[in-house]
């Protein structure tokens, strides 16, 4: 493959240009109800090409090898019209050039494990969920993505890296007349299918939590000193703060830029934060991203200070910043975007107890069933969540929407704990989906949020 | 794809093959300076085969192997999925103007020239502190669907885009203007300097007392309502039996104003005669003025609920030859009123005109709900758009508030889902 991609890059007439070819298998078993509604392991392919010339940067995807060389012509006159047009030339920081073949450190290969195995076990949870009370139906699916990496670039670096993940993940739907109540409960990660097993509790709880929403009140709409969960603090670092860190969002915005200045306070002395895409046995570990760049950590808050960004090589030339290993992109469908790798709060010094009671009165908010940001404003919806009656948890409530502003909300955080845990099972869709997006952190307290009831 | 019909009917009762091949070109620019261009050329095959009552299904990108695809489908059979429905038999779709064949022959340099002119034309007139985004896209792809019953469809189609935002400060919250065509059009310059009015009136921040308020749901918001309705009216969701609507069909459910149809001969660049299952399509109404009037199905869902198939059958996901059918509405169309979006605004006493949302995609939405914030929601004060309001919420659930549809705007707007108007619905719920 090697001698191969580099033919291709010696075609390309470019001041720089790269090749990503990608075999990716995927496994996907899904269960509507008790019926089957999909099985099957299959393999595609393809490849991403991009070319830096005159001062433009351009990329194309392609599916067959025959489309190669008319690929290259599109890329080439779409850099060198960019080039010639832009007010602004595109320069890139080159990483070290770099040869290397990445193995995989799973705890049982997934791909060693028959299809009926998977079924099975995939069988096994779904029915655990169907036969608890209220349960209507469930939708639970198997995923496994195997991706196969080669890149090469004309600086000649070369790097072969899999990938794999494997996840279950479960949408359960409790009905009591007309009334449904809809929760999320899933397992995975990219260390292999061991972790997958004996994880009955994890989808027996959130069964019985969806059958216990039936009877819980929405939450009235209106202003809460917010607990957040591990996977609500994940998404809310993720959604409001995280994007804003990704350079490409913000380069081309100048009143985002101006407001995300390099060491400008943002939160409060509590408040630190790092992406760190090389923790092993968590869904966001790689080694390179996919211009073949050494992954690093990145310390982007230190004590409510602004410290740094997630870069690409255009970014990082952009901004005169060193390279951190986050332009990733979903598959060979793509070129890479900058994306977090694990985001995450880190720990403070309270108690998950101590924080509900320096809340008061309030909402203590958990799991996260999708949120969206925009500029500073960012919105998630909890799965489920508590009213907080005088520094202790009271009954459960439905419906819960946060909606903030990321300036005002990182200069209301009054607590955070000392326990930490990261989601299992990832996901972004900034422009294409990223299943490895991983994030979390520990119980955070925000205070004077607004939360939208229905 | 005859060779692996061929092949797969050795092993199978009967067999479908679906591909696809489509190609996109992007150019981008962002606060008023080109910024990126990018291409795509992408093909794909599906197979499915029945067999004994059940199905197995296989895809790939690159067809190199045609055995392998048939063996990826024969031990997918093996886990006995659900077959039991009957592929479609040979019917002649009716054919569509979905072809331009001058966009075959576009190149990004030709937008180039339009980019920069745009570019300039907003920035002399919309405030400073804004800025203007525009990417405009062209291409083709084609569909073709064969089947052991001699079903042999296909259709090609082009489409050119625009999709224009003019950005309020820090924030990606934007007024914006769409077009979406079979061929090459411009962006309209009446609709922009409409969109820079607005924008311009719209850039002071307001607050707003929280309770229950009139809401204009535009086009693009429009959107948050029509996800829940689809939900409740779609086979899957009344089979599932989580449908809230699920014995509704013929009941008045809506306001009497309110029409949802899906319609394949609307004129836009997603017109087809037929689903990604190769049903023939015609005009269908989910809910006709304000009667829940149509669930809408695939080949599987059709059979399981003793349903005739719609064609409504989409391979719907970000790689269409890897989902299989679910029933989707691809060619949705909300039908217009009689009020003109400026009367709707002048006859507002206290409003929202809710150009974009933020999280319509979360909450309940098998049981109508949706708690979305406004992204951007400008105020209306006594007739008039007075500014932009600040960190705001909307709130409510789907069957009840659109039992009190005040109006409708009198014409549709194209965008990449369907045509829609906007729609002004009394007391939704408001919270800042």
């Amino acid at each position: 493959m090697h001698q191969k991609l580099k033919n291709y890059i010696s075609n390309i007439d470019a001041d720089y240009a790269d090749i990503r070819y990608e075999k990716m298998n995927k496994v996907t078993i899904i269960f509507s109800g008790k019926e089957l509604k999909t099985i099957g392991s299959n393999s595609t392919d393809g490849y991403v090409i991009r070319a830096l010339k005159n001062g433009g940067f351009a990329n194309i995807a392609v599916t067959k090898e025959e489309d190669i060389e008319k690929a290259i012509k599109i890329v080439t006159d779409n850099a060198s019209l960019l080039g010639k047009e832009s007010k602004n030339k595109t320069a890139l920081k080159f990483p070290e050039t770099v040869q290397d073949t990445v193995t995989l450190e799973l705890n049982e290969d997934p791909r060693d494990i028959l299809l009926d195995e998977k079924l099975e076990l995939t069988r096994y949870y779904n029915e655990l969920m169907l036969n608890s009370k209220d349960i209507e139906i469930t939708n639970t699916s198997y995923h496994e993505i195997n991706r196969d990496k080669y890149f090469a670039s004309s600086q000649g670096t070369y790097i072969h890296e899999p990938t794999l993940t494997n996840v279950i993940v479960a949408g359960i739907i409790a009905k009591n007349g007309d009334l449904v109540q809809n929760i999320r409960a899933d397992v995975g990660g990219s260390d292999g299918f061991a972790r997958l097993r004996n994880r009955d509790d994890r989808f027996l709880e959130k069964a019985k939590i969806a059958s216990e929403l039936l009877k819980a009140e929405p939450v009235k709409g209106g202003n809460y000193n917010l607990v957040m969960d591990s996977e609500m603090a994940g998404t809310f670092v993720h959604e409001a703060f995280g994007h804003f860190s990704e350079a490409d969002l913000i380069e081309n915005n100048p009143s985002i830029l101006a407001k995300m200045e390099i060491g400008a306070k943002l939160g409060t002395d509590i408040l630190s934060i790092t992406d760190d895409p090389t923790q092993k046995g968590l869904i966001g570990y790689y080694k390179y991203d996919d211009e073949g760049v050494f992954a690093r950590p990145v310390k982007l808050m230190e004590k409510g200070v602004l410290m740094g960004r997630l870069h690409s090589m255009k970014t990082a030339a952009a901004f005169g910043n060193e390279l951190t290993g986050h332009a990733v992109a979903e598959d060979f469908r793509y070129a890479p975007i900058i994306r977090m790798g694990t985001i995450g709060i880190e720990t403070g010094n309270d108690s998950f107890e101590a924080v509900l009671k320096k809340a008061g009165n309030g909402l203590y908010a958990v799991g996260c069933k999708g949120g969206q940001t925009s500029g500073e404003n960012f919105t998630f919806a909890a799965l489920y969540g508590y009213l907080i009656q005088d520094g202790k948890l009271g009954p459960l409530v439905r419906d819960i929407n946060v909606m903030g502003n990321l300036f005002a909300s990182m200069q209301n955080v009054a607590a955070i704990s000392k326990n930490v845990s990261y989601c299992e099972v990832g996901g972004c869709g900034k422009g294409q989906f990223n299943i490895k997006s991983c994030m979390g952190g520990p119980h955070v307290l925000i205070n004077n949020a607004l939360v939208g009831g229905i | 794809m005859e060779r692996i019909l061929e092949i797969a009917e050795k092993h199978s009762d009967s067999a479908e093959v679906f591909n696809i091949s489509n190609s996109m070109h992007t150019t981008e620019s962002k606060n008023y300076g080109l910024t990126n261009m990018e291409s795509t050329i992408q093909s794909g095959y599906a197979l499915r085969i029945l067999k004994d009552g059940y199905l197995g299904t296989s895809y790939t990108k690159n067809l190199l192997d045609p055995e392998k695809l048939v063996q990826d489908a024969l031990v997918s059979l093996k886990g006995k999925v659900d077959g039991s429905f009957q592929f479609p038999d040979k019917h002649k779709p009716k054919e569509l103007k979905t072809y331009d064949l001058s966009i075959e022959e576009l190149k990004n340099s030709d937008l180039i020239i339009e980019t920069k002119e745009l570019s300039e034309y907003v920035k002399k007139r919309v405030d400073p502190k804004g800025q203007f985004n525009l990417t405009t896209g062209f291409g083709s792809f084609q569909k073709h669907i064969m089947n052991t019953n001699e079903l042999d469809v296909k259709f090609k189609s082009s489409f050119f885009y625009n999709y224009a935002g003019i950005l309020f400060p820090s924030s990606y919250a934007h007024v914006e203007n769409i077009t979406f065509s079979i061929g090459r059009q411009l962006l309209d310059r009446v609709k922009l300097d409409r969109s820079i009015e607005l924008y311009n009136k719209s850039l002071k921040n307001v607050t707003v007392k929280s309770g229950d308020i009139d809401v204009i749901f535009t086009p693009r918001t429009i959107k948050i309502l029509l996800w829940r309705v689809r939900t409740g009216a779609s086979a899957k969701s009344i089979y599932d039996n989580i449908s809230p609507i699920k014995n509704k069909i013929g009941e008045k459910i809506f306001s009497d104003n309110f029409t949802y149809v899906d319609d394949p001969f609307a004129g836009s660049p997603e017109d087809s005669s037929f689903d990604d299952e190769g049903t023939a399509k015609s005009r269908f109404s989910i809910i006709e003025n304000g009667v829940f009037s149509g669930i809408y199905n695939s080949l599987d869902y059709a059979k399981k609920l003793g349903m005739k198939p719609t064609g409504h059958g989409y391979r719907e996901g970000n790689e269409t030859v890897a989902a299989s059918p679910i029933p989707v509405l691809a060619n949705q169309m909300v039908l217009p009123g009689d009020t003109s979006i400026d009367d709707m605004i002048k006859n507002t006493k206290r409003g929202v005109l809710l150009l974009g949302d933020l999280g319509a995609h979360s909450g309940n939405i098998p049981n109508g709900d949706f708690s979305v914030g406004l992204n951007p929601g400008l105020y209306i004060e006594n007739g008039e758009v007075v500014g932009r309001i600040k960190d705001g919420m909307i709130a409510g659930n789907v069957y009840d508030i659109m039992k009190n549809i005040k109006c409708i705007e009198n014409i549709t707007h194209q965008d990449f889902s369907g045509k829609f108007p906007s729609l002004c619905i009394g007391d939704v719920k408001f919270s800042v």
